[in-house]
């Protein structure tokens, strides 16, 4: 875990992570939508058919910048971001 | 210099750096305007093995305004596709370059051209388009005139492009201007003097790459129409262009993973807003931004520092100038909203009162039959600050705008100071850096001639 913080990329549709706090401004096709984690069942782990990267725009309020293809939309999710938080604090002690 | 490395940021990002943009009716088809973006300053032309090309990972725009509400109406977006012919070579070419389909060219360009209009689906005009190879010698690419002329495409509605490299069409004094504002002609009245001497051009052997796109007026208009009347507001439209990279980028082994929306890291409208006007804490933001934006930034157009630091770089040369201290309406109007009715005889540019860095050009000034390369100031209304043409002299308007020459265009109680008609860099068009048609440009110099700097 020791790079996840910098280059740690699951290809083919999976997540890369970027931890930190950013400011939204100039985001251009922000979406707030709510509620993915609420999905049950399996985690449909599927490739979306381009790279995804995930960036941690706001920890204190638990926003998620997610962007796909030239789309970007903002998710908020308290419980992902603790546990990408979680992940990163880990990859700082461990790096 | 125009806008080339202008900014500290773009400045470390050479292929999305705008380095000038020029607009203006064609002078041998002057139903159509020519738009030209360039892109990647200094290029040395013996700069191998890994020659300048765009960018595959950057979205290349040429915008216009043409409703004077400063916002984007008509875009032309271009994208790069770059391909290894022969991937176990380390050859940019393993012959003679005889056609854009060599077999012995290794690593060749391709692009596509989306016209995007307002309230309209994005509309692909053209992709595979090819571009040139760069210019390298006379064994590799032997007649580099016949691959360029191969590389302007005509696409449907009378519509021609082109993409590649070509000479560099700016010239400048580079080494005096960055030495404390030195002009040589006058450096002899220079806080620290110097002999006075001739200008040298810093820029007259070195390339570009360009983007041209010829478009009839008619698709330009906000409705269409013809532009025969220069007093008519329909005839002026505002330019600019951009270069915008993916919002994320990550570094993946040898390759790289992209995603999110396209953000702006470059823009350019008219020479040397960012480059000498804004200053640099702000020019990275400056460059995310679109013109509209542009109102944050007028007090630095309306108070120029260049305009302070004459007097004091020229002791005596400028005692007018220095004792000038209204907000300079002259400049806010050639630079950032055009030129309105009643100030220059026969002619306007104004699009908006709100303030944008567009290159404002009037499409019914017809082309000059006997061009001035110092524009409008020199009597040639065709020229700059209407559009801005290959060959036009911008270093020396903008220094004799700044200087206080075009103050009693709006000022009549200004008397400008008497060298503010003469300050130069003592540079010049000079010859073999343009052709009469399109792109206008010459062929960039080629590298066994002339080595990289």
């Amino acid at each position: 875990m020791a790079e996840l913080s910098r280059r740690t990329v699951l290809k083919n549709g999976s997540l890369g992570l970027v931890a930190g706090v950013a400011a939204l401004s100039g985001i251009g096709k922000v979406m707030s939508i709510s509620g993915l984690s609420a999905a049950e069942g399996e985690p449909d782990l599927s490739a979306v058919g381009s790279d995804v990267v995930a960036h941690v725009a706001n920890a204190s309020t638990g926003d998620v910048a997610i962007m796909v293809g030239t789309s970007e939309v903002l998710h908020r999710d308290p419980q992902l971001v603790g546990r990408l938080l979680a992940a990163a604090r880990q990859a700082n002690r461990e790096g | 210099m125009s806008s080339h490395r202008e900014a500290p940021s773009i400045s470390q990002d050479p292929v999305a750096d705008n380095t000038d943009l020029y607009a203006f009716v064609s002078p041998d088809r002057p139903d159509t305007v020519t738009l030209i973006a360039n892109y990647i300053p200094l290029e040395g032309p013996a700069g191998g093995p890994n020659f300048y090309e765009f960018g595959d990972d950057v979205l290349y725009e040429i915008i216009i305004d043409n409703d004077g509400d400063n916002n984007d109406d008509v875009t032309y977006q271009f994208r790069f596709h770059t391909t290894i012919r022969n991937p176990n070579t380390f050859l940019y070419n393993t012959g003679p370059i005889s056609s854009l389909t060599s077999s012995s060219w290794n690593r060749v360009q391709t692009y596509s051209v989306t016209r995007v209009r307002e309230g309209h689906r994005p509309e692909l005009l053209a992709s595979g388009l090819s571009c040139p190879p760069v210019n390298i010698g006379p064994r590799s690419t032997p007649n580099y005139g016949a691959l360029a002329a191969a590389a302007i495409h005509n696409l449907p509605g009378g519509i021609k492009v082109f993409a590649g490299q070509r000479r560099e069409g700016f010239f400048v004094d580079l080494g005096s201007i960055f030495d404390l504002g030195d002009l040589r002609p006058f450096q002899n009245l220079h806080l620290i003097p110097t002999a006075a001497a001739p200008g040298v051009d810093a820029t007259k052997d070195l390339n570009i790459h360009t983007i041209a796109i010829q478009v009839p007026k008619t698709q330009l208009t906000t409705d269409g129409s013809v532009p025969t009347n220069q007093a008519d507001a329909r005839s002026v439209i505002g330019v600019y262009a951009s270069a915008s990279r993916r919002k994320s980028r990550i570094l993946v082994g040898a390759g790289e993973a992209e995603a999110g929306p396209w953000i702006q890291v470059s823009r350019l409208g008219n020479p040397l807003v960012n480059e000498v006007i804004i200053p640099m804490s702000m020019k990275d933001r400056w460059n995310s931004l679109p013109p509209s934006a542009d109102g944050q930034f007028l007090g630095f157009v309306q108070h120029p520092e260049l305009a302070g630091l004459l007097p004091v770089l020229y002791p005596g040369v400028f005692p007018n100038l220095a004792a000038y201290s209204k907000p300079r309406a002259d400049l806010a109007a050639i630079l950032m909203t055009g030129i309105p009715s009643g100030v220059v005889g026969g002619f306007q540019n104004f699009t908006s009162a709100n303030a944008a860095d567009l290159l404002r050009l009037n499409m019914a000034i017809p082309p000059s039959g006997s061009p001035n390369p110092l524009g409008v100031v020199g009597g040639d209304l065709a020229g700059f600050p209407n559009g801005r043409r290959v060959f036009d002299d911008a270093v020396t308007i903008e220094i004799r705008a700044v200087a206080g020459v075009t103050i009693p265009l709006v000022d009549p109680t200004f008397t400008p100071d008497g060298a503010a008609a003469a300050v130069e860099d003592g540079t010049g068009p000079g010859s073999g850096r343009y052709i009469s048609h399109f792109p206008y440009l010459a062929d960039p110099l080629g590298g066994f001639n002339v080595p990289a700097i």
